[in-house]
């Protein structure tokens, strides 16, 4: 028998796919007149009816969406972009070893040959002195916000932060708060007189970040190269955490086990309050 | 090393991909393996290429434009991955003589006035195993319409949309398809005595 049009459409009909009223009516007219029609039509209405109601969805394995979860997921594909990180001072020796001097070279520079901002000196707690953390902090936080200061360490493993603190010299123990919300995202060490000090960076909701420059209190009152004003220390004494916005930034001193915490952040300053000073 | 700027941008680009896609295409993972399954007829085979697509659509979920039919994305691109990397490694089913399909319909025709007894015995009886190789075995254009419709419950256009043929080519190949399902259905029943032989279709 020769497949006519009549014949496919009879398949569109059990589908519910003959869109026209008037071509479905006259179809239906057709397969009611014609008994080899009527075959075709109970052929198709069977055969979908078997297969869509005898054939049931599968479950794709776990095994499978875990293998994939595990490719895809963007803790997993970063992990795979830290580890990578390495493998440029091989497959790119000069390339990536260069960077690193000049990296470095602009770290020192920015840290040994840092200014005081005028415009600091009028916060309530007036810090002055290019050896003042506060100072630092802020100077160094302008400075990853400009693209100018970045990460000699990537990672969103606080003991693995500490462990880079540890072997790139930092001699006084260094407290990676984990803050539910907040992602470590990498770590500076910085180089003063001789003496490494521990910067690290989180990221926060809105693509905002905390910087945190943070040392021992004894390294403070040992050197007089890093200061904080006589009335700021007093006022972390008295058990306070010192607060300050200036424009979209905040900044933030705190006491947290016997090391004095500098935060500066362009978030919001009661996230940055509520998660740090509860600390001390 | 990337300035911290920069690196979170990353990050949060990396997250926000993460999301949208969990969000838009990770549901429809389900009916992305039924179909890999009955295209490749090997479980394994279906393993890989549920995650080859789904590693596929995420390296370029980028260029997915969203609101659009993701399941329709998904399923164009496990249709070239398979045709591309399974059907080459998959046994091709043996053709069936449409001639033949034919014969067999002009023969059963007659001796089944009783359309509603037959889809009883047929419903009742049939395996679904036996209901499975049966598709299997069907020419793959023809398993492939059969699947997207009364399986994954596609209309005609998203059919033709991602197998990038004609709608009336849907129609027919799925006519064609179900009277050759029927054939080969009804030959079991036979065999098993729950229906009269038919003459004229040989498996």
């Amino acid at each position: 028998m020769k497949e006519s049009r009549d014949l496919y459409y009879i398949a569109a009909l059990a589908d519910g796919e003959v869109k026209d009223p008037s071509e479905e009516k006259s179809l239906r007219d057709k397969i009611e007149k014609d008994p080899g029609l009527q075959f075709e039509y109970f052929v198709q209405k069977s055969i979908k009816r078997l297969v869509s109601e005898r054939l049931n969805i599968s479950r794709v394995p776990e095994k499978v969406r875990i293998r994939l979860e595990r490719k895809i997921s963007p803790r997993n594909r970063l992990n795979h972009f830290y580890k990578m990180i390495p493998d440029i001072y091989f497959t790119k020796p000069l390339a990536a070893w260069g960077s690193t001097i000049v990296l470095l070279a602009a770290i020192a520079l920015i840290i040994f040959n840092r200014t005081p901002t005028a415009e600091f000196k009028n916060f309530a707690f007036e810090q002055s002195g290019s050896g003042n953390m506060y100072v630092q902090a802020m100077n160094n936080f302008e400075n990853i916000l400009a693209g100018k200061l970045a990460p000699q360490f990537v990672s969103d493993d606080a003991e693995k932060i500490k462990e880079f603190f540890k072997k790139q010299g930092v001699e006084y123990p260094v407290y990676i708060p984990e803050i539910k919300d907040w992602k470590l995202v990498g770590a500076v060490v910085s180089v003063d007189h001789g003496e490494k000090f521990a910067h690290h960076v989180y990221s926060m909701s809105g693509g905002k970040l905390v910087y945190l420059f943070q040392v021992d209190e004894t390294e403070i009152k040992k050197h007089n190269f890093l200061t904080l004003t006589d009335d700021l220390v007093s006022f972390l004494d008295s058990g306070n955490c010192y607060e300050s916005t200036k424009g979209n930034l905040v900044t933030l001193i705190t006491r947290v086990k016997g090391n004095i915490f500098a935060v500066v952040s362009n978030g919001s300053p009661g996230e940055i309050e509520n998660n740090l000073c509860q600390l001390n | 090393m990337f300035p911290f700027p920069v690196l979170l941008a990353i990050i949060d680009d990396q997250k926000q991909l993460y999301a949208d896609f969990e969000k838009e295409a990770i549901p429809h993972m389900d009916a992305l393996f039924n179909f890999a399954l009955r295209m490749t007829g090997d479980s394994d085979e279906a393993d890989d290429l549920v995650q080859e697509t789904y590693l596929k659509a995420f390296r370029f979920f980028d260029k997915f434009e969203r609101g659009t039919n993701c399941k329709a994305w998904l399923f164009r691109i496990m249709k070239n991955t398979y045709i591309n990397s399974y059907r080459k490694s998959s046994k091709e089913p043996d053709k069936v003589d449409y001639e033949e399909v034919e014969n067999f319909y002009e023969s059963i025709k007659p001796s089944s006035t009783d359309s509603a007894h037959l889809e009883k015995e047929m419903y009742d009886n049939l395996l679904d195993d036996e209901l499975s190789n049966a598709i299997a075995s069907l020419p793959e254009d023809f398993r492939m319409v059969i699947i997207l419709c009364d399986i994954e419950g596609f209309t005609y256009d998203e059919i033709a949309d991602f197998i990038d043929i004609p709608v009336g080519t849907v129609r027919s190949r799925l006519h064609r398809a179900r009277k050759m399902l029927f054939a080969k259905l009804y030959n079991y029943a036979a065999d098993k005595g729950y229906v009269d032989k038919a003459p004229g279709l040989t498996e």
